[in-house]
C-alpha cells in the first residue's frame, strides 16, 4: 500500500535559472567579429552553414578570419563555480565546438551525427586532457565519451543540460575535492553522471585550477548557433548547524504527544539521526538544535520519515504528516540572518519499513544540505535495468507509451537494426515519437508486476503528433481528426527487406481499414541511416481527394530541396510531382504540411 | 564427467536406504505413498537466456508445442516430451506482445490473447518465424495493469472466448474500460459479445466435453475464496466491478451494484435476492487448498493421465500446484468437490494444457505474485506414470448425505469404522471487502455407513446438512487391502442442492452411534491458556501447521509466499498479537508481498497461540539479547 505511492511522488528542486539576454553581446567579454545575434537559425543536414534570420535572441557563430584562433573564442561576463547550465545549440555538418566549465572542462560540441560508438571528441563527450610529455599519439588522456550518441542532425536544435560541481581547495590552495560533472542529459538522455575531472582539459585558458573561471565557448573551429542559455549558480552559503539534543521516548507516539511522558533516554549529538532510536518501532525521537542563517532569505526545508514526524522551525510548523520515507516533503520560511531554533520530532508505531529519517535545507543559489547524519536515511532499493536490445533484426515491443500526459494502450516500439527506432500508436495509425540509439526500457513493465507497463525510449526522442496521416476530402481544407471511427487496424506484415550492407531484416507493414480502403504503412530505415521512410499506400476507392498530412509543428520552414525543418527538431523529405507540391497551412494555430496523394501511394522521410 | 559418476555414488546410496527403509517397514506398516509416486512431474529445459514466463502453452498435432510469456515471445518448442533423454529446441516464433497471457492453436495459426489484442499469428512464408500479427479483435485498456486478458478458448463452433480482469484501484473496478470483469465470445466480424460479468481475477476458463464454460476465481473483493463457476449468458458471477457495464444495449443482464445486498451473508443467502447471482459449482477453500486459483483442464485423455477421466484439474499459482475437482449435476446445475492432487511444481503454475500423450504441460510464472515453487518462471510435465493411486475418486451428494468412490476397494472394517471420518461445513461472506473469514462452522454428525459390495464405494449418511454450504469431508481411518492410507484423505464439496433420491437403509447398529449434540462442537474454541513462557513442544506445533495449512504459505526461514516465521519473530509481537493478526490479518504490515493473507478465524484460539508461541521462540533463539525488547510491554 505504502510501496505503491513511490511512484507518485518526484523530489522538486529549487529552481531559479537566469537567462543570458541575447538581445546584444553585452553579456561577453570582447566578442570577436565571428559572433552576431540573430533572430533566429536553421540549417540543412548537409551543410555546413547556417541560415541566420535577423531579429534577437540567437547567438549565432560564424567563422570570418582563419580557423584556430582562440581570440574567436567567447568568453562570458558569468565568472561561476558550481553551476547547472542548459542551453539549445546548433552544430552544422562538420563542424565543432565546446563549452568550458570555468574556462577550463569542456564539453564538446561536435556535429556527431549517425555516429554509432562516439568517442572522447564527440557531442556530449567531455574532451580529453592533454600532456605532450606523455609521448606522441599518446597526449590525450582521461576523456570521457557520452554514455551514447544523442547528437542530432546539423541544422536541428539539440538540447543540453550541464550540472557541474567546481572543485574545492583549503586555505593553503590545496585541491580537498575534483571539478565534478554532476549529469550532463543531451536531447533527454543522460550521458554522463558523477564523473570527477582530475585536471583541466585540453584547451583550458587556465593551465591551473581554481575555485571560478568564465564560460568559455570556443569559437574558432566552425559555425555553431545557441539560444536559451540559462544558468543557476550555487556560490551562496547557507546555514551551520549546531549539535542538538535529544529525548528518546517509547511506545505508540503517532500523535507526536509527549508531554505526559519521561524520555527513555536524553543526550546529545553531533547531528540528529534515526540511529539513536533503540526500538524498531513504537518510538518517537525529538531533536532540538539551532540553525545559523547566513543571510536572510526564504529557506527551503525538506524532510522524509517512515512513520509520522514533524519540523518545527522558530514556533511554526514547517512540514508534518505520516509518510514512507522515500517521500520527500517539503516546506519553506523566511529566515532572517542568525539563530534560529528547530525542533524535529520522528515517531514510529508500526514495525514493518525501514526506520528512516531525514532533513535537508537549501535556498536559492545554494546546494541541497544535509542536516540530519547521512546514514539516517536509507537509499531506495536499487532497481535493475531491464532493456530491450536490437541486433540485426526488427524487435517490435508493444508496450503503453506516454504521449505527454496521457498513457497510449495499444502503442507499439520498433527497434530497426541500426538505431532507428518509433513508437507508433496502433488504434491511431500514427507516430507517438522517433529516435535514434538505445532502444527500449522495459523495466516498468518487467520488473516484478511492472505496473506502469510502460515502455521507454532510451534515446532522444523527438515527440510527433499521433494523427493518422490520410484524409478523404473534397479539398485542401480537410481536417485530420484526432482519432477516427472509421479507421480500423488490422494487424501488421513483417516484409523481409535487405539493407545495402546485405542485412536481411523484417520491417513492419502496419495494415488498416479506413473508408473502404484498405491502408499499408511501412516504417524502414533510409540506408544512410539518417531516418526513417514512411510509405504509405491504399487498395480501392473512396469518395474524395486523398490527402496526406506530413507534419505538424509551430513553425515549419522550407528548408530547400523539397525538405522542410519542423520546429528545428526533425526534417521532413519530400518528393512532389511538378505539378502537385505539398503545402504549409494553418491549422489551429498550428502549422501543417500537408499534400495531395495522386495515384495510390505517398512516401517522405523523418531526418533527425 | 566427474558429476556423472558422483550421481551414480549417489544415486547407489540412496537406494541403499531405501532398501533398508524397506525391509524396516515390511515388519510394520506398507511404506507411504507420495504424490511423486504415481505423478511424475517432468522439467523441460529451458536455454539459459530465455525468459520463459509462461502466459500460454498450445501444444500442436505435430509434437511441438508453443508457449507464449508475459515478456510478449512466443517460442516453438520440438521435442517439449523429450525423449529418451534429449532436449527440447526452441525458436522464436513471434515476439513483441503484449504480456500475453493465453495462446491457442487452430489450422496452422496461433491465437494468442495480448493486453488489448486478439491476434492470429501465421507464418505465412514457412521459416518458422510468424509474419503476420492479424487483429482479430481488439477492445479498450485503461491503462491499469490489472486489466489483464485471458484466452482464447474455442469451443466446437470454432469461435472464441475471453475472459477480462478488472482493475485494480484499492479494489476491483470495471468501469475504467469496457467489458472488464466479463466473458466475451468474439464475433465473426471481430466484434465483442458480452456473455457474463462478476469475474475479477479469471485467469484460466475451459469449455468442458457437454460445452459448458466454466471459469476460476481468485479470492479478493466479493470473493471470499477461490472457486470454480459455471458461467451462462446472463450470469453474474459476484464480483461487482464488471456491473458498470449492464446498462449497455448488448448486455444480457441488466444488473446494477445498488442491487447487491452487501452486508456479508454468505453467497447463498446472497443468490435467493439477487437470481442473476450464480453460485460457483466448487468452491476451494482459502489456504486449506489453494490461494490463487488458475488454469483448469477437463480429463479427455482417455485413461492417459489415469482414472480420474471426466474430472478436472485446477493449478493453484502461488501454491505451485495442481488440484483435482469432481463435478455432477444436480436438479440441472453443477456443483462437487475438490480434492488436493500435486503439488511440488516449480513456480507459479498459471496454464495448463494436455500433451499429444496425454501428460499434462504447466507453464509457469511468478513475477510480481510470489509462489511456494522457488523458481521465476517454469515450463513441465506431469505425466501419470501407470500406477494406481489410493484416493477418493469422487464425492457426489445423497438426499441424506454423500456417496465416496475410491480408486481401489477398501477395508471393510475400517470403512465401517464411523471414527474413520470426520464431516463439518462452514461458508464464506459475501461482500465488498477483501476475502473472508470461514464463518458459520459446524459439525456434521455421521449417522452410518454403508460401504458397497465391491468395497469401492461408502454411502455416509450425515446430518446438519446445509444447503449453500461448503462440506468438509475427511476420511482418515480409511485403508486399502494392503492397510495402505489414503493418499489425500479430504476433499471439500460444495453442498449449492441436495438431491432428491431414495433415503440410504443404515443397518441397525450403526444407526444411533453419532447424534446431533455434537453438531456445535467444531465452533467451540477450546480456550488454552499458552504462557508466552511455556516450553514449546516444536513437533506438535508442525503437525498444527500442516493441520491448518499454514505451512501452505510460510515456512520456518524461507519467504515463501508469506513471509518466513522467523521474519514475523523479529516483529516482536506477543502472542496475543500474533492471534489478532491471524484472525485479522494486516497485509499493509508486509508491503513486500504481493499475496495477501486471508483472516484464519476457524483456527481454535488455543492452537493459534501454541504457534505464536514457537513463532516467538524462533526470534529467542536468533537474538537472545532482545529478550528484554518482547517483554516489555
Amino acid at each position: 500500500m505504502f510501496k505503491k505511492l513511490l511512484i507518485l511522488l518526484f523530489p522538486v528542486s529549487v529552481m531559479a535559472q537566469t537567462e543570458i539576454p541575447l538581445n546584444d553581446l553585452s553579456a561577453f567579454k570582447n566578442p570577436s567579429a565571428n559572433w552576431s545575434i540573430e533572430g533566429d537559425a536553421s540549417g540543412n543536414p548537409n551543410s555546413s552553414v547556417i541560415t541566420p534570420k535577423a531579429g534577437k535572441g540567437v547567438l549565432l557563430c560564424t567563422l570570418k578570419g582563419a580557423k584556430y584562433q582562440r581570440t574567436d573564442d567567447l568568453r562570458f561576463n558569468l565568472e561561476h563555480g558550481d553551476i547547472r547550465l542548459s542551453l539549445d545549440f546548433i552544430i552544422p555538418k562538420g563542424s565543432n565546438s565546446g563549452i568550458y566549465l570555468q574556462g577550463r572542462y569542456e564539453v564538446q560540441i561536435f556535429d556527431s551525427w549517425l555516429k554509432k560508438v562516439p568517442g572522447d571528441g564527440d557531442c556530449g563527450a567531455i574532451y580529453h586532457r592533454w600532456d605532450e610529455t606523455r609521448g606522441k599519439g599518446k597526449e590525450g588522456y582521461e576523456g570521457h565519451a557520452p554514455l551514447q550518441n544523442a547528437c542530432k542532425a546539423p541544422g536541428l536544435w539539440n538540447h543540453i543540460d550541464i550540472d557541474f560541481k567546481a572543485p574545492t581547495f583549503d586555505a593553503s590552495g590545496k585541491k580537498i575535492t575534483n571539478a565534478r560533472f554532476n549529469k550532463v542529459v543531451l536531447n533527454g538522455v543522460t550521458i554522463h553522471e558523477n564523473i570527477e575531472l582530475l585536471g583541466v582539459t585540453r584547451g583550458a585558458i587556465f593551465p591551473e585550477e581554481g575555485t571560478k573561471g568564465p564560460i568559455l565557448i570556443q569559437g574558432d573551429h566552425g559555425q555553431v548557433a545557441f539560444k536559451n542559455i540559462r544558468y543557476e549558480v550555487f556560490d551562496k552559503p547557507l546555514a551551520t548547524f549546531s549539535p542538538v539534543t535529544f529525548d528518546y521516548f517509547e511506545g505508540k507516539l503517532a500523535d507526536l504527544k509527549t508531554d505526559k511522558l519521561k524520555p527513555v533516554k536524553s543526550g546529545k549529538s553531533d547531528k540528529p539521526t534515526m540511529k539513536l532510536a533503540e526500538a524498531k518501532s513504537d518510538f518517537l525521537i525529538r531533536f532540538q538544535g539551532k540553525i545559523t542563517a547566513s543571510e536572510a532569505d526564504n529557506y527551503l526545508f525538506t524532510t522524509n520519515w517512515t512513520g509520522t514526524g514533524a519540523l518545527i522551525v522558530d514556533g511554526d510548523t514547517i512540514t508534518k504528516g505520516s509518510h514512507w520515507y522515500s517521500e520527500s516533503v517539503k516546506g519553506s520560511k523566511n529566515l532572517s540572518a542568525g539563530e534560529h531554533t528547530y525542533t524535529l520530532i520522528y515517531a514510529k508505531d508500526f514495525s514493518w519499513g525501514p526506520k528512516g529519517l531525514g532533513l535537508f535545507i537549501e535556498r536559492v543559489g545554494s546546494w541541497k544540505q544535509n542536516i540530519t547524519e547521512r546514514t539516517s536515511l536509507p537509499e531506495p532499493e536499487p532497481t535493475p535495468l531491464v532493456e530491450v536490445k536490437v541486433s540485426d533484426e526488427t524487435m517490435l515491443q508493444r508496450s503503453f507509451v506516454m504521449f505527454g500526459k496521457k498513457k497510449i494502450t495499444h502503442a507499439i516500439n520498433v527497434g530497426m537494426p541500426n538505431g532507428l527506432n518509433f513508437s507508433y500508436n496502433l488504434n491511431q495509425g500514427g507516430f507517438l515519437q522517433i529516435w535514434r540509439g538505445a532502444f527500449l526500457d522495459a523495466t516498468e513493465m518487467w520488473y516484478e508486476r511492472g505496473e506502469p507497463q510502460i515502455g521507454q525510449a532510451m534515446g532522444a526522442a523527438v515527440t510527433m503528433n499521433n494523427k493518422f496521416p490520410l484524409v478523404y476530402a473534397m479539398d485542401n481544407n480537410g481536417v485530420f481528426p484526432d482519432s477516427s471511427a472509421d479507421l480500423q487496424y488490422k494487424g501488421y506484415r513483417l516484409e523481409k527487406k535487405t539493407a545495402s550492407n546485405g542485412n536481411v531484416a523484417s520491417y513492419p507493414v502496419f495494415m488498416y481499414a479506413y473508408k473502404g480502403v484498405n491502408v499499408k504503412d511501412q516504417e524502414t530505415p533510409l540506408d544512410s541511416g539518417e531516418g526513417i521512410k514512411r510509405q504509405l499506400s491504399v487498395e480501392g476507392e473512396s469518395t474524395g481527394k486523398l490527402y496526406a498530412l506530413l507534419a505538424e509543428g509551430s513553425k515549419i520552414e522550407d528548408a530547400g530541396g523539397n525538405r522542410f525543418n519542423v520546429d528545428g527538431q526533425i526534417y521532413v523529405q519530400t518528393f512532389p510531382s511538378e505539378t502537385n507540391k505539398p503545402f504549409i497551412r494553418d491549422n489551429n494555430g498550428r502549422k501543417q504540411l500537408v499534400t495531395l496523394v495522386e495515384g495510390k501511394e505517398i512516401t517522405y522521410h523523418l531526418i533527425f | 564427467m566427474i558429476h556423472q559418476v558422483k550421481t551414480k555414488i549417489f544415486t547407489l546410496t540412496a537406494a541403499a536406504c531405501l532398501l533398508a527403509g524397506q525391509l524396516l517397514m515390511a515388519q510394520n506398516k506398507p511404506k507411504a505413498m507420495t504424490e511423486e509416486d504415481y505423478y511424475e512431474i517432468k522439467t523441460l529445459s529451458i536455454p539459459s537466456d530465455i525468459k520463459l514466463e509462461v502466459g500460454g502453452v498450445a501444444p500442436i498435432p505435430d509434437g511441438r508445442v508453443a508457449v507464449c510469456t508475459r515478456r510478449g515471445e512466443v517460442w516453438m518448442i520440438e521435442n517439449p516430451y523429450q525423449i529418451g533423454g534429449t532436449v527440447p529446441h526452441y525458436t522464436l516464433f513471434a515476439s513483441g506482445l503484449h504480456e500475453a497471457l493465453g495462446l491457442a492453436y487452430k489450422d496452422g495459426s496461433l491465437y494468442c490473447t495480448q493486453r488489448g489484442e486478439l491476434t492470429k499469428l501465421t507464418d505465412t512464408d514457412a521459416d518458422g518465424k510468424a509474419d503476420l500479427y492479424e487483429c482479430v479483435a481488439t477492445w479498450p485498456l485503461s491503462g491499469n495493469y490489472h486489466e489483464y486478458s485471458y484466452g482464447p478458448v474455442f469451443d466446437k463452433n470454432g469461435d472464441m472466448y475471453l475472459t477480462f480482469n478488472v482493475a485494480w484501484v484499492g479494489y476491483g473496478e470495471g468501469k475504467l474500460a469496457k467489458w472488464r470483469g466479463w466473458l466475451v465470445k468474439v464475433r465473426k466480424d471481430g466484434s465483442l459479445e458480452p456473455i457474463a460479468t462478476g469475474l475479477r481475477s479469471p485467469a484460466g476458463f475451459n469449455i468442458n466435453a457437454a460445452g459448458d464454460i466454466l471459469f476460476g476465481e481468485n479470492q479478493g473483493d466479493w470473493v471470499g475464496s477461490g472457486r470454480i463457476t459455471h458461467l451462462e449468458k446472463g450470469d453474474f458471477a459476484g464480483n461487482a466491478g464488471g456491473l458498470y457495464w449492464t446498462k449497455e444495449p448488448d448486455s444480457p443482464l441488466k444488473l446494477t451494484r445498488e442491487d447487491l445486498p452487501d452486508n456479508g451473508e454468505p453467497m447463498y443467502e446472497a443468490a435467493k435476492k439477487v437470481k442473476q447471482l450464480k453460485l460457483p459449482a466448487v468452491w476451494f477453500p482459502h489456504a486449506l487448498m489453494g490461494i490463487s486459483t488458475a488454469d483448469m483442464l477437463e480429463d479427455v485423455t482417455d485413461g492417459k493421465f489415469g482414472p480420474f477421466e471426466g474430472q478436472y484439474f485446477v493449478l493453484d499459482q502461488g501454491q505451485s500446484k495442481a488440484m483435482r475437482m469432481v463435478l455432477e449435476k444436480v436438479n440441472g446445475k453443477y456443483q462437487g468437490a475438490c480434492f488436493p492432487f500435486r503439488d511440488g511444481f516449480q513456480s507459479g503454475t498459471i496454464r495448463a494444457r494436455w500433451g499429444n500423450d496425454g501428460s499434462m504441460f504447466v507453464g509457469m510464472t511468478s513475477r510480481g505474485w510470489g509462489s511456494t515453487g522457488k523458481d521465476l518462471y517454469g515450463l513441465q510435465r506431469l505425466v501419470w506414470n501407470g500406477r494406481l493411486p489410493f484416493e477418493m475418486k469422487t464425492i457426489l451428494a445423497k438426499p441424506d448425505g454423500f456417496e465416496i468412490e475410491f480408486t481401489q476397494p477398501i477395508s471393510k472394517q475400517a470403512a465401517e469404522n464411523l471414527s474413520s471420518y470426520e464431516l463439518k461445513s462452514f461458508t464464506y461472506k459475501y461482500h465488498h471487502n477483501y476475502g473472508s473469514p470461514i464463518i458459520n462452522q459446524e459439525n456434521c454428525p455421521l449417522k452410518g455407513v454403508i460401504v458397497s459390495e465391491d468395497r469401492l464405494k461408502v454411502r455416509l449418511v450425515v446430518d446438519n446438512l446445509r444447503k449453500g454450504y461448503i462440506h468438509q469431508v475427511t476420511a482418515s481411518g480409511i485403508v486399502n487391502e494392503e492397510g495402505q492410507p489414503l493418499l489425500h484423505d479430504f476433499g471439500f464439496y460444495t453442498l449449492n442442492d441436495i438431491p432428491s433420491g431414495e433415503l440410504a437403509k443404515l443397518p441397525a447398529k450403526s444407526a444411533n452411534s453419532n447424534s446431533a449434540k455434537d453438531v456445535k462442537k467444531a465452533v467451540k474454541v477450546t480456550e488454552v491458556k499458552a504462557s508466552p513462557n511455556a516450553p514449546v513442544d516444536t513437533k506438535q506445533v508442525m503437525a498444527l501447521l500442516k493441520k491448518h495449512a499454514c505451512t501452505s504459505c510460510h515456512a520456518a526461514d524461507s519467504k515463501v509466499v508469506g513471509p518466513a516465521f522467523a521474519e514475523v519473530a523479529k516483529r516482536k509481537y506477543t502472542n496475543e498479537q500474533i492471534l489478532e493478526l491471524v484472525y485479522n490479518p494486516k497485509p499493509e504490515n508486509w508491503p513486500d508481498f504481493a499475496t495477501e493473507m486471508a483472516s484464519m478465524t476457524h483456527v481454535p484460539k488455543g492452537d493459534v497461540l501454541k504457534i505464536a508461541a514457537w513463532i516467538n521462540s524462533l526470534g529467542k533463539k536468533a537474538k537472545p539479547d532482545t529478550e528484554k525488547l518482547l517483554n516489555r510491554d
